[in-house]
C-alpha cells in the first residue's frame, strides 16, 4: 500500500473513534507504543519549537528511507508521534517528499493540532517534509 | 445571586465545546463579557463614534464625553481622588511598563532598588528587570515560603533606604495567593518607597480604594473585568503623575509643538498619546457599572465560595495536588498530578467542553521555586454553577482514569 493510502485509511479509521474525548483516549493508548527516547536524545538540540509540550525528534535515512525517532513529554502528543511514526517509519524519502501529509487537518484532531497550543506539533510534519526536500 | 438570571446576561455560557455544555474555568485569563456590555459597544458605534478630543461636531464631543465619563467611573470604582489619576493603557501589561519607563527615568539611579515579589506573573517583572539593566539599579525579590505566601519576614528586611519602589502584585495569578497588601505599602512607605500594585487579578476582589490603600500606582486589566480586551489603567497618584514624563509622544498629548520643542499637556493626556481606545473604554465603563448592579461583596462572597468550593473538590482526588496554603485565596487555584502532564489533563477537560489554563501561567520564577514548570489553573466566575464545580470533579476522574492506564 503507498504511503497516501495508509494515511487515507489512518484518517478514516481516527474519524471513527468518536467525540474528541475518545480521540484523545485512543491516542493516550497509542502512546504506549512509542519507544522512550534516551535522556541522551532528549537534549536540546532535537527539541522541536513549541509551544506547552515538548517534542523531541531525531530524522535520519537509511538507504533512501526515513527512519524517526521521536518522543514528547506529554500523552497526547506521543500518541500523534507514534501515529507519525506508524505512518512515515522506513518510507522511502521520495514517497515521503510526493505525499501531501494532511493527518492532522482531516481529522478531528486538526483543531488540537492546529492552533497555536501546539505549534510544535505542526511543525514536526514541517521539519520531516523540509528534511526529506533536502 | 440569582445565577440562572445573570447567567442569561453571558451568551458565550451557552456555546457547546465539542459536543458538550461550555463549562468555563478560565475567568482569571478573561472574564465573559455580558450583554449590556456588548449593547453599549454596539450603541457607541451605532450612535457616537468618533476619535476624541478637539473635536468640534457632535460625534466627536458625544465619544469624548463617554469616554471621559467612562474615567470618571474608572476613578470612583477605585476610590481616585481626581479622574485625571486613570490613564487608559492597553492592559496591565502596558500599565506597568508605561510606570516602569517613566518613573525610571526620574527617580532610578545606579544601586537603587526595586522590590518584587517571588510570585509576579511576567508582567511585573520584566519591566523592572529592563528598568534596572538601564539604570544600574538594582532588583530585590521577598521569596514566597512554602505555604505559598510572600516571606514577610524576608520583605522587612529587604525593604530599606536604598529601596525607590516596591511592585508587587496583591494576588497571585498562580497561587491566588491575596498579599498583605496593606502591611507591605506601610513598610515601603516607611522607607520612603513608592508602590505599585498589580492589580489585574484583585481588582474584582470586593472593594478596592486605591486612597485608603494609599498606593502610588495600581494597574488592572478590562478583560478581567467584563470589558472589550484592549482597554487597561494605570492609576497613579496625582502627585506622582506630575513628576513623570511621558514615554509615547504623538498627537494627542501635546499643547505647543514646533520644530525645536514641544510642551506636554496635563494629566492624564500627556499619557494618552494617539487615539485612545475610547471605545475599550467605554466599554470598561459599561463592565463596572454591571459589576456594580450585582453588587462588588456580593461578587466577591459568591467567588470566594467557589473557590473554596473547588479547592475542597480537587483536594477530594488523592492523585491532584493544590500549590499552596495561603490563609486566604482569591480568584484562582492551580495543582498538579502525580505523573501527570497539565497539557494531557488540560485538553482531556476541553474535550469534556470544561476550559482550564495550563502551562507556566507567565510565572516561570514562581513555577521553578515550585519544583514545577507547567500547571493547571481553575478560576471561576460568579455566574459559574456549583454543578459546573462538580461535574469539573467529574471531568477529572475521567481523564485521570484515561491516563492511569498508559502512566
Amino acid at each position: 500500500m503507498t504511503l497516501a493510502q495508509r494515511q487515507e485509511d489512518m484518517i478514516a479509521s481516527i474519524n471513527a473513534i468518536g467525540d474528541c474525548l475518545e480521540q484523545y483516549s485512543y491516542l493516550i493508548m497509542q502512546s504506549a507504543r512509542l519507544p522512550v527516547m534516551s535522556d541522551e536524545d532528549r537534549r536540546e538540540a532535537y527539541l522541536v519549537p513549541g509551544c506547552q509540550s515538548k517534542v523531541w525528534m531525531k530524522i535520519s535515512g537509511h538507504d533512501g528511507h526515513l527512519h524517526l525517532e521521536m518522543d514528547s513529554d506529554t500523552l497526547i502528543i506521543r500518541g500523534i508521534l507514534a501515529l507519525f511514526i506508524e505512518l512515515l517509519e522506513g518510507c522511502s524519502v521520495e514517497e515521503v517528499y510526493q505525499t501531501e501529509l494532511t493527518l492532522l487537518e482531516q481529522t478531528e484532531l486538526a483543531a488540537t493540532f492546529t492552533s497555536d497550543r501546539d505549534l510544535g506539533v505542526r511543525s514536526i510534519l514541517f521539519q520531516i517534509k523540509q528534511t526529506v526536500a533536502n | 445571586m440569582n445565577i440562572v438570571r445573570i447567567r442569561r446576561d453571558f451568551p458565550v455560557l451557552n456555546v457547546t465545546v465539542h459536543g458538550r455544555p461550555l463549562i468555563y474555568l478560565d475567568n482569571a485569563a478573561t472574564m465573559q463579557m455580558p450583554a449590556p456590555v456588548m449593547d453599549t459597544i454596539v450603541h457607541h458605534y451605532r450612535n457616537a463614534n468618533s476619535s476624541v478630543h478637539r473635536g468640534v461636531h457632535t460625534l466627536s464631543q458625544k465619544t469624548t464625553n463617554a469616554m471621559e465619563h467612562a474615567r470618571a467611573k474608572i476613578a470612583s470604582y477605585l476610590g481616585a481622588q481626581h479622574n485625571h489619576e486613570i490613564i487608559f493603557t492597553s492592559g496591565t501589561t502596558d500599565a506597568i511598563n508605561l510606570a516602569a519607563q517613566s518613573f525610571s527615568q526620574v527617580f532610578l539611579h545606579p544601586d537603587d532598588e526595586i522590590v518584587v515579589s517571588a510570585m509576579e506573573h511576567h508582567s511585573n517583572l520584566i519591566p523592572w528587570q529592563e528598568a534596572c539593566s538601564r539604570t544600574g539599579a538594582r532588583l530585590r525579590i521577598i521569596p514566597v515560603t512554602e505555604d505559598g505566601q510572600l516571606d514577610m519576614v524576608q520583605y522587612k528586611k529587604i525593604v530599606t533606604e536604598k529601596t525607590v519602589l516596591v511592585a508587587v502584585t496583591w494576588v497571585s495569578n498562580v497561587l491566588g495567593t491575596v498579599n498583605p497588601i496593606a502591611d507591605i505599602i506601610q513598610l515601603a512607605h516607611q522607607n520612603g518607597a513608592f508602590v505599585l500594585i498589580d492589580g489585574a487579578q484583585a481588582v474584582k476582589m470586593g472593594t478596592v480604594n486605591v486612597s485608603a490603600l494609599d498606593c502610588d500606582f495600581f494597574a488592572f486589566s478590562g478583560h478581567k473585568l467584563g470589558a472589550i480586551t484592549g482597554i487597561g489603567v494605570l492609576y497613579g497618584k496625582e502627585s506622582l503623575l506630575e513628576q513623570l514624563p511621558p514615554v509615547s509622544f504623538g498627537g494627542g498629548m501635546v499643547n505647543q509643538v514646533d520644530f525645536c520643542s514641544s510642551t506636554y499637556g496635563t494629566l492624564p493626556l500627556k499619557f494618552e498619546a494617539g487615539t485612545p481606545n475610547y471605545a475599550g473604554a467605554i466599554s470598561l465603563g459599561a463592565a463596572l457599572d454591571y459589576l456594580q448592579t450585582l453588587g462588588r461583596v456580593e461578587i466577591a462572597i459568591r467567588e470566594h465560595s467557589l473557590l473554596a468550593q473547588t479547592e475542597q473538590l480537587i483536594s477530594e482526588l488523592p492523585e491532584l495536588h493544590v500549590l499552596g496554603r495561603p490563609e486566604l485565596r482569591s480568584g484562582c487555584i492551580s495543582f498538579y498530578g502525580d505523573g501527570v502532564h497539565p497539557y494531557d489533563l488540560g485538553a482531556l477537560l476541553d474535550a469534556q467542553g470544561i476550559a482550564t489554563r495550563t502551562g507556566h501561567l507567565c510565572a516561570q520564577p514562581l513555577l521553578n521555586a515550585l519544583g514545577l514548570t507547567s500547571v493547571i489553573r481553575i478560576s471561576p466566575a460568579f455566574y459559574n454553577t456549583d454543578l459546573e464545580l462538580l461535574r469539573l470533579q467529574e471531568g477529572l476522574k475521567t481523564a485521570l482514569a484515561r491516563l492511569k492506564g498508559v502512566i
